[in-house]
């Protein structure tokens, strides 16, 4: 009985990585339950480009994310090749993150929830105009309040990663809806400033988010075979 | 003694009853022909019954055949029009359709250079 209970864990220990990116890919296909989910890969991705924007000398002027996943973000100042750069590339790296900070361990787990709590509260009371965003922002604030308020429960873990999952799995995907042949988003941006077409950046951007993936598979079977957890 | 075979070896029958024998035998004969003539007449009326029904029968077959001929007509109509439907001659190709999202995300390009130049921000979807 204690042999096949150490032989399940050691399962989903082993597995653990991918049992979640299988959970994350069936759940973004489930309608409605999956929008809120997606919601923090559009504010990563949009809180990315006003990160870039702060850290190369501009400043950010506003949020704002739609319920269909859609999000804009306004900018004064700053690298306009590195904001518009770092959209995809922010969800990527806040996905991988996010994944590793959280880790096994519930205290790291508990200090990344903190954390984004107060960055959304940040961005709620500085960068938010209109309701919609603050509906959004709140409900993505509420959703890692329940972490928090269930942070002693075995499955915290679980859940941050699975958020993280879903952020990175939503940043691979995302850029590929720029192919629309529509010259708009973020590819056409930095096509227009470096003449580079825009399908060359949305493989950067794809790829960006494979390697990611590859180094969290990777991670999960150094860690299971003999290697130490985050 | 003379004995007349005949009269010995035929029945001796009583005048009136060979009458009433008679008449039994007419009307015996009479009711067989009335039998014939119902039998007859009822044969005639199955014939003719039985005739109705072939008549009937003829005429569901040739109703039958008229709606397999409409069917089949109709479907040839459906399939030209599956065809046309499948040719969708009123739809733009998917070149014109790419096209027109050029045209329009030039113009959505324009907006948004236009709002950038104006309030001094750039945009980033």
């Amino acid at each position: 009985m204690v042999k096949s209970t150490n032989s399940s864990i050691q399962f989903h220990e082993k597995y653990r990585f991918w049992l979640l990116v299988i959970t994350a890919a069936l759940f973004m296909e489930i309608p409605f339950i999956s929008v809120p989910f997606k919601w923090f890969e559009t504010y990563f991705h949009e809180i990315s480009h006003g990160i870039a924007a702060v850290v190369s000398g501009g400043e950010i002027v506003s949020i704002k994310l739609y319920f269909n996943g859609a999000g804009l973000c306004t900018t004064r100042g700053g690298s306009q090749f590195l904001t518009a750069f770092m959209g995809y590339t922010g969800a990527s790296l806040w996905g991988l993150i996010l994944y590793k900070l959280s880790g096994y361990q519930k205290y790291s787990a508990t200090i990344v929830t903190i954390v984004l709590t107060l960055l959304m509260a940040i961005s709620l009371l500085l960068w938010s105009r209109d309701p919609l965003t603050i509906f959004i922002i709140m409900s993505l604030i509420g959703i890692l309040l329940l972490k928090l308020k269930f942070s002693h429960s075995f499955y915290l873990p679980w859940i941050t990663q699975f958020i993280s999952v879903v952020v990175l799995l939503n940043s691979v995907k995302s850029p590929l809806y720029l192919l629309d042949g529509r010259a708009l988003g973020d590819g056409a941006t930095l096509a227009q400033i470096t003449f580079i077409p825009e399908i060359i950046w949305v493989v950067i951007w794809f790829i960006i988010g494979m390697i990611s993936l590859y180094f969290l598979a990777r991670q999960n079977k150094s860690s299971t075979f003999g290697g130490s957890h985050v | 003694m003379q004995v007349a075979s005949n009269t010995a070896y035929t029945p001796q029958v009583n005048p009136a009853l060979n009458v009433d024998t008679q008449t039994r035998v007419n009307r015996q004969g009479e009711q067989l022909l009335v039998r014939e003539q119902e039998q007859q007449a009822q044969q005639r009326q199955q014939n003719e019954q039985n005739a109705e029904r072939f008549d009937v029968d003829e005429q569901a077959i040739a109703l039958v055949e008229q709606e397999q001929q409409r069917l089949s007509a109709q479907s040839r109509t459906n399939d030209n029009n599956s065809f046309s439907t499948n040719a969708q001659y009123d739809q733009p190709s998917q070149q014109n359709q790419t096209a027109v999202a050029a045209y329009q995300s030039v113009n959505d390009q324009q907006q948004r250079d236009s709002i950038s130049q104006a309030f001094g921000v750039d945009l980033y979807a």
